[in-house]
């Protein structure tokens, strides 16, 4: 008898508890977060990009705004923007976190530690860098409803087309820069209002190492093996890349590569744009070698 | 019955150990470190064993039983009251972030009530279909993390230094290890003829996934970061996306160690059972039983 009468309460509290619906809120009642900038300067200014439903008559529409707050510290600066709203911000869909030129090195380490202890933001947001952040976000025309998806879109295709590793997740940053290595942001830029991966910068810490041309930045995964293979264009020249492997020897890099497709004059380009950047970047990127040895197998 | 009672050795060991490891404070040879702790630890459960051979059939001194009886009664309450803190505040931070914590402490201790009233053989066979699940689980979110994996973190797991390895082997021997020790209690009082070969086969299985817990999160984080985030190993599973189709699927986790903390915090609940009736301090079983619930919940509560 005790049984049964305790089955059913317990039966009767499951029924009410998992559900859970206790903090359910309809979507025109919150702001729906896609992506985050921080541009720096004197004080920090926090910009978010918001989809919200409209009530009412717009309650089918989705829409985008950007709101924006300012404080010395990214916390401030969030407290400023929360003050400013009425609806619950929800970092559930947020995809982005753009950081802005301006954002300077002691910044950079408070808006590092700051977004780790946001719980609500995702760790596999991507982070990016551009000239101004919020103007990147409020002056681009969106393809999806939110600029912050579309960012997002670009780096999967530039990767999956070009086989760069960006490795610009929020969890692989932390991880690089907790750990003293360097780590790489892809820098945006806006072209036609459309957003456009311009090339990448390499950091230490919060200190900027060099910053690199998409073709550079194709020859700098190369040298990292962090290249899952493409298509690689140089000029005239090109080919798929199937996968490469770079080793340092002392005071050379020997890389073999695997290609198909390949152009006549690939080769030549490849290990001439191999070299030309161990010339230029070689010494601020660490690389510390004088000369690469490429062995390319075609027709694979 | 051998089966169940090696796969229920292995979810008492993985219980909430997977939510704290690699622990606080990780340094260089961490993993080899807590390899060497679990092998301490096997050492510890036989002599638990042996120990509680002659606990059961009161071939000790009187008075020696009833002290023996009241630390391990203790030890088992501490180690039911942390299993669930510890599932608890998992699922209030990580899980149901945005709801009261009391919802999950209220259906939590709900379904530990509930099959405290059921008879032992219930969890226990219970545990082999969790354990499946759970190895399945915790093996399949590993190979499809491997994109998340770093392979420069591997270098620090393995070489300790002499100096600290020593504290930090005792550390994860107290934190991790320790507990399981309650399942010679469960296994003295509720299996006919208890088997050790099978229980260490089963703890062994437990530190198996225990280990790819831990590797996990340290090639997805790194050692450091690994140690200082709290539920490393969830965090890690979050981050995983196949395509774009299956991301987020901290809800499988979510599961892994629903199972295992109910295995765990209803056998330490039993033992204690077991324990109070062996010394004749309660009488009616679901007295017994109510009272462990009871003081359970109010340490979760805590």
């Amino acid at each position: 008898m005790i049984k049964k009468f305790v089955c059913a309460a317990v039966a009767l509290l499951l029924i009410f508890t998992l559900p859970g619906c206790e903090g359910y809120r309809e979507t025109d009642a919150c702001y729906i977060v896609t992506a985050v900038a921080f541009d720096g300067g004197e004080n920090i200014e926090i910009s978010l990009e918001v989809v919200s439903t409209g009530g009412g008559e717009r309650r089918s529409d989705a829409y985008s705004e950007i709101i924006t707050g300012q404080g010395k510290t990214p916390e401030n600066a969030m407290f400023s923007l929360s003050s400013k709203i009425s609806k619950i911000l929800m970092f559930d869909h947020c995809t982005a976190l753009v950081l802005g030129e301006s954002v300077k090195e002691n910044q950079l380490d408070e808006i590092i530690n700051f977004a780790r202890e946001l719980k609500e933001i995702n760790l596999s947001v991507y982070v990016v860098r551009c000239e101004n952040a919020r103007k990147l976000l409020a002056l681009s025309k969106p393809s999806a409803v939110a600029r912050g998806f579309d960012i997002v879109g670009n780096i999967r295709e530039t990767e999956k087309d070009t086989g760069i590793k960006y490795e610009n997740r929020f969890f692989e940053l932390f991880a690089a820069y907790k750990t003293g290595k360097c780590y790489k942001l892809p820098f945006l830029a806006v072209d036609e209002a459309k957003i456009i991966i311009e090339g990448e910068t390499v950091y230490h810490n919060t200190q900027k190492k060099e910053y690199l041309s998409n073709e550079d930045s194709l020859i700098y995964s190369f040298f990292i093996n962090k290249n899952s293979g493409g298509k690689v264009y140089f000029g005239k020249e090109y080919a798929d890349v199937v996968n490469t492997k770079f080793k340092r020897r002392g005071k050379e890099f020997t890389a073999s590569v695997k290609v198909k497709n390949e152009s006549d004059g690939f080769k030549k380009a490849f290990s001439n744009k191999c070299n030309e950047f161990l010339q230029k970047h070689g010494k601020k990127l660490g690389l510390e070698a004088e000369k690469a040895k490429v062995k390319i197998k075609g027709g694979v | 019955m051998r089966f169940y009672e090696g796969t229920a050795a292995a979810m008492v060991l993985f219980g909430n150990i997977g939510l704290l490891i690699p622990y606080k404070g990780a340094k260089s040879g961490d993993f080899t470190v807590f390899l060497v702790a679990f092998s301490i630890s096997v050492l510890l459960y036989f002599l638990c064993f042996k120990w509680l051979e002659k606990f059961k059939t009161k071939q000790i001194n009187k008075a020696l039983f009833y002290v023996a009886g009241i630390i391990s009664v203790i030890f088992c309450l501490v180690v039911c009251a942390e299993t669930s803190k510890h599932f608890l505040n998992y699922i209030s931070t990580e899980v149901l972030i945005k709801n009261r914590k009391i919802y999950s402490v209220v259906a939590f201790l709900g379904i530990v009530i509930y099959a405290l009233f059921r008879r032992p053989e219930a969890i226990v066979k219970f545990s082999a279909p969790a354990l499946v699940f759970i190895a399945l689980s915790v093996l399949i979110l590993f190979l499809v993390s491997g994109n998340n994996f770093n392979a420069d973190f591997l270098s620090s797991l393995f070489v300790p230094k002499t100096s600290e390895s020593v504290l930090r082997t005792f550390e994860y021997l107290l934190l991790c290890f320790v507990s399981p020790t309650v399942f010679a209690v469960f296994s003295a009082f509720y299996f006919k003829k208890p088997s050790l070969k099978t229980e260490i086969a089963g703890l062994g299985a437990g530190a198996v996934i225990l280990a790819v817990c831990f590797l996990s999160g340290v090639l997805t984080f790194s050692l450091a970061e690994a140690s200082e985030i709290r539920h490393a190993y969830p965090k890690s599973v979050s981050v995983i996306s196949v395509g774009e189709l299956f991301t987020r699927m901290e809800g499988i986790a979510c599961f892994v160690f629903f199972f295992s903390a109910l295995v765990k915090t209803v056998i330490c609940a039993f033992s204690v059972k077991a324990l109070l009736f062996s010394m004749k301090i309660a009488r009616p079983k679901e007295t017994a039983a109510l009272l462990t619930a009871g003081a359970v919940l109010i340490s979760a509560i805590l």
